[in-house]
């Protein structure tokens, strides 16, 4: 699955770019969300850096999150220039999506992880009822440093994220997530 | 600990609702505590 996350404010003409960047693929399946993306099932694999391209161009951003492993799914359309962030959290999302993607203990999990990413106070996507299992990352005061939730979701049973540990280290992310994996499967 | 009998219980949420979020953070800092200098750590 592909998710190209949409400005709701921009809706009209950012619906016509996530349409252009569907346009050529060969065999997909597009949804939209009322979560401020759409969605681009069984994309071609081939076909997905020039999606990316295109979705880069049109300056919306979009990202490839099939398979078990912690993600970014609620995809904030202003992650990356909202105001109040102190740094980029796509570059977080992305490392733990590298790093779970295949990995036995995400590979376990009946489903994916989800992780929304947040590198500011402000909750303005509602976050903390985001459907995330192991939910990592948030901004607490400065760079580098971030507050480990969990256990937030909505769907049929909706939870709002507490907090495990108030600090944790940004080189520390990876173990954090892992520690949760474990406990989970254990 | 996470249930597996049922694909839509399967979730961190139904687990730290069941476990409550002090054991859980318990259960979650001693793993990490053992793995917490590993490889895993970031520079």
């Amino acid at each position: 699955m592909f998710r190209v996350a949409i400005p709701t404010a921009r809706c009209r003409r950012a619906i016509a770019a996530a349409g252009a960047c569907r346009a050529p693929l060969t065999i997909a399946a597009t949804g939209i969300s009322p979560r401020g993306r759409t969605s681009v099932h069984w994309i071609k694999l081939a076909e997905l850096p020039g999606c990316a391209g295109r979705s880069r161009r049109s300056r919306i951003h979009a990202m490839q999150t099939s398979g078990n492993n912690t993600r970014n799914v609620t995809s904030d359309q202003w992650a990356g220039v909202a105001p109040g962030e102190i740094e980029d959290p796509r570059i977080w999302s992305e490392l733990l999506r590298q790093y779970t993607t295949l990995h036995p203990e995400s590979r376990s999990c009946h489903a994916s992880s989800n992780s929304p990413s947040r590198r500011s106070d402000h909750d303005r996507r509602g976050d903390q009822g985001a459907r995330y299992r192991p939910a990592p990352a948030q901004e607490r005061a400065r760079r580098n440093r971030l507050r480990g939730a969990g256990g937030g979701g909505l769907g049929r049973t909706p939870f709002i994220g507490k907090t495990i540990k108030p600090f944790v280290h940004g080189h520390n992310l990876l173990s954090y997530v892992e520690a949760i994996l474990r406990v989970y499967n254990q | 600990m996470g249930r597996r009998d049922n694909i839509y219980k399967a979730r961190i949420k139904i687990l730290v609702h069941e476990l409550g979020i002090e054991k859980f953070a318990r259960e979650v800092e001693d793993e990490w505590l053992q793995m917490r200098d590993s490889a895993l750590t970031t520079r």
